[in-house]
């Protein structure tokens, strides 16, 4: 198995094709925790191994795909008027 | 830790699609606790944008406001007003001698988090965090209060 830094923050994981047939559970637990790992045959990279998304992610995923398009109507504006207006019992 | 999202949250992430606020829904690792504050005022919004007459955009994304809202969050099985009200009043006394000018719904929003405990307030809004940082650290709360959703964008 070998890792290495794409980035500052991400680390990459490779799996050679005859570790996953060998240790399949070990590899899916890592890309499970990982959030994916990438297979490798011969020293180049085939395929990705991801885990599923929850379905709690599915939801919030669904929830935000389907939302229409972004329209700033003013309403961050109104909230802080509204606050304002009802800090008058504040001694 | 429990989490609550409050209307200043909600409307950055859905209404103006701010990066942060979406990252944060996104990273939510299940339903949020449901404020009937948060609810009322989301619902005040689209009232408003309605009687206005701001246009079916307008009412189409406060609209969409709240049933995220509706969807991303669960109400609590006990809700006790005697314990909130309780909340409600000590925050406000607290505001009054600390000279925080946060508004009524917020200082609501803040008791109800203080009734469920272990509860994190996630607002774009800087005075109502900054109540929330105060009462974390008068009351040495473990968990804090609230957290300010960066809204860069």
């Amino acid at each position: 198995m070998q890792s290495c830094s794409a980035t500052v923050a991400v680390v990459t994981t490779r799996v050679g094709i005859r570790e996953l047939r060998n240790n399949t559970s070990s590899v899916i637990e890592q890309a499970t925790q990982l959030g994916e790992v990438i297979i490798t045959s011969n020293g180049e990279d085939v395929a990705i191994l991801k885990p599923l998304a929850s379905a709690w992610s599915r939801t919030v995923d669904t929830i935000l795909n389907g939302l229409p398009d972004p329209v700033d109507t003013g309403w961050a504006d109104e909230l802080a008027a509204d606050d304002a207006q009802s800090i008058e019992d504040l001694a | 830790m429990n989490i609550i999202l409050d209307t200043s949250a909600m409307i950055a992430a859905i209404e103006r699609r701010n990066d942060e606020s979406v990252a944060l829904l996104r990273s939510l690792e299940g339903p949020t606790i449901r404020s009937v504050f948060v609810d009322g005022e989301l619902a005040a919004g689209v009232e408003t944008a309605t009687m206005r007459r701001l246009g079916k955009p307008a009412i189409a994304i406060r609209e969409a406001t709240a049933t995220a809202y509706a969807r991303l969050s669960e109400t609590p099985e006990r809700w006790t007003a005697d314990v909130i009200a309780s909340h409600f009043g000590w925050l406000t006394a607290h505001c009054s001698i600390n000279q925080l000018k946060v508004g009524q719904n917020d200082r609501w929003i803040l008791a109800e988090a203080m009734t469920h405990g272990s509860t994190t307030i996630y607002t774009a809004d800087s005075a109502m965090n900054a109540l929330g940082t105060s009462v974390t650290k008068t009351m040495n709360l473990s968990t804090d209060l609230t957290s300010l959703v960066a809204t860069s964008r």
